[in-house]
């Protein structure tokens, strides 16, 4: 083959390329690039969606700080995020490791556990709302019925938080659907091995199930908090984020001043204010991965 | 031998009775959900609250769908049902379509750029949605796309959204590369590799996204919130929670619990009938995060 036809058929490659990622380059630059610079210049300025935006610098990403529950969204969002996060995966961890015994019908178990995450958020908001009503609920009628006092739930200020991590935890059953198929990637040799050495369940656990699904540990932490720290649905359907604040997110907030109030320019500044957060955390989890164990990775 | 096996049947003894007592826990709100949906009005509000309702309503049943009002003579049920069709319609093709053409080029074609535009596709998976939420709303807004389905639907179109794209591109991955080799030498392109070879072999990753697409659309409340403003244009998700909130349409609890376990049937049916797809793509999708 000729230098020409080689370098003909490698242009012809390129542009064949293109044509296929040209879907994903569009919707890169209309839907994320464009947007994210359109909501950086708008964090700069005063905008109500009328007129046109007027520049005011760093105005925004100061008196944001002095709007009312701006301060306590952020310590809820990360109160949220560090609480529900960890519990999260420590709860998961073991509902998924009990799931992954070897006895009949386990399978409508991991089925059972998993329900809840099907159930459309819209309708299991509107249901734990009414469970956990302070007069009607039916957790408070079997909370008397125990001879415990009343508890408030999502109606007192100091309980608000509680209940959404509680309803949080409701939804283990997808992360716990990741945890079996880690388990599963664990290949049965080095179980074998493990019981030639005479390591009992809870060695096994601890120096084989555990160091091997690290890769499982890491993606299931940066996954769960960037979705933590973004927490929308529940907040608006359930709460709207009260009461008095209790339960006020950042996401909620942005929503809110955004497309409620219609003061653009401070909730792109809050936006962006999110943006560096989570962009930070994720950082520090990458730069501590040194604990991430990958089996002959190669592949990326 | 005898020990053993006597230890093996306590620890699976203990085992059961902790998993039986935690499922009833997590499936007891859900088992009040059908309860609830099934009292009188006034039996929903009594203190304390029953577990069972005295006699069930099924009634309540027929009666949401009269219950919401109409709108030029046509049922909001029927609209908001008919929305939310043609939204999964255009979504799910979008998503499957275009995920598995954008994948083929990540991973079947090989040229300058690509790694470049793969690292940036699995980038964006970590800006949060509310940054661009505000932009995309004026975007579409000066494409005079509020109230229509068009901004739920077209950026779907884009290869699905880069968790999909992954998806897809980790599966392509596992097919083996002679399928290209000896079709080239047959004469193929690349599009024709792509609609006789890839596509078809690539079904099974593409039914799990199909899936989390249609379950994704079915339950999201955000978007539909954002952009479609007028009653008739909402979709079933949005309708059901504001006959919570909304002081309106519908009285009482046993009818939103009603209409909430009609509209949780669909991802609970598509769930129970292809549970092996749904957990195919998270092991994909889990191992190399």
């Amino acid at each position: 083959m000729s230098i020409s036809s080689k370098a003909k058929n490698q242009w012809r490659k390129t542009v064949t390329g293109y044509i296929f990622l040209l879907p994903v380059i569009v919707g890169l630059a209309l839907f994320t690039i464009l947007p994210l610079c359109k909501s950086l210049y708008y964090s700069f300025t005063e905008y109500d969606n009328i007129t046109s935006p007027v520049w005011i610098g760093v105005r925004n990403f100061i008196s944001m700080w002095s709007e009312p529950f701006f301060v306590k969204s952020v310590g809820n969002t990360f109160l949220y995020a560090f609480v529900s996060v960890p519990l999260g995966l420590f709860c998961s961890f073991f509902l998924a490791l009990a799931l992954s015994a070897n006895l009949k019908g386990i399978k409508v178990f991991r089925a059972l556990f998993y329900l809840p995450v099907i159930l459309p958020a819209v309708a299991s908001g509107v249901l734990i709302t009414d469970l956990f009503s302070h007069t009607y609920g039916i957790y408070n009628r079997i909370l008397t019925a125990l001879g415990m006092p009343r508890f408030p739930f999502f109606a007192a200020e100091n309980t608000a938080m509680f209940s959404l991590i509680l309803y949080g935890l409701w939804g283990m059953g997808s992360s716990m659907l990741i945890w079996l198929a880690g388990f599963r990637s664990v290949s049965e040799t080095y179980y074998e091995v493990a019981k030639i050495e005479g390591g009992g369940p809870f060695w096994t656990l601890f120096h084989v199930t555990i160091p091997m699904t690290t890769p499982t540990i890491f993606y299931n932490l940066v996954m769960g908090i960037i979705n933590a720290m973004q927490i929308f649905t529940p907040v608006y359907v359930i709460t709207s984020g009260g009461p008095n604040g209790a339960t006020s997110t950042l996401a909620y907030l942005i929503y809110i001043y955004g497309l409620s109030y219609w003061e653009m320019g401070l909730a792109s500044a809050m936006a962006w204010f999110l943006f560096v957060i989570i962009m930070g955390m994720t950082l520090i989890v990458f730069k501590t991965n040194k604990w991430v164990y990958y089996e002959g990775d190669s592949a990326r | 031998m005898n020990s053993v096996k006597k230890k093996k049947c306590v620890f699976a003894g203990v085992l059961y009775f902790l998993l039986i007592c935690c499922a009833v826990i997590f499936c007891f709100p859900i088992f009040m959900l059908v309860s609830r949906s099934l009292m009188t009005t006034n039996e929903a509000t009594l203190v304390p609250a029953r577990f069972w309702p005295e006699v069930a309503q099924w009634k309540n049943y027929a009666e949401i769908f009269e219950a919401v009002g109409e709108y030029n003579g046509t049922s909001y049920w029927w609209l908001w049902f008919k929305n939310t069709v043609l939204l999964e319609l255009g979504t799910i093709s979008g998503t499957v379509l275009s995920s598995v053409w954008v994948a083929y080029g990540f991973t079947r074609i090989r040229f300058p750029g690509r790694n470049i535009v793969f690292a940036i596709v699995l980038g964006t998976m970590m800006i949060p949605s509310t940054v661009t939420m505000i932009p995309l709303y004026t975007i579409f807004s000066d494409l005079h796309w509020l109230n229509t389905l068009h901004p739920l639907i077209w950026p779907m179109w884009c290869g699905g959204g880069a968790v999909n794209i992954f998806l897809v591109v980790q599966y392509l991955r596992t097919l083996p590369k002679e399928f290209n080799e000896s079709a080239e030498i047959d004469g193929a392109n690349d599009f024709g590799i792509f609609l006789r070879i890839i596509l078809p072999s690539a079904t099974p990753i593409l039914v799990a996204v199909g899936i989390g697409a249609f379950v994704g659309v079915w339950n999201d409340l955000m978007n539909p919130l954002m952009y479609l403003n007028t009653k008739e244009m909402w979709t079933l998700a949005l309708g059901v929670t504001t006959l919570n909130t909304s002081s309106g349409d519908i009285g009482g609890i046993p009818f939103v619990f009603a209409a909430c376990v009609i509209f949780s049937l669909p991802p609970l049916v598509l769930f129970t009938v292809a549970q092996k797809y749904f957990i195919e793509s998270v092991v994909m999708s889990g191992l190399k995060g």
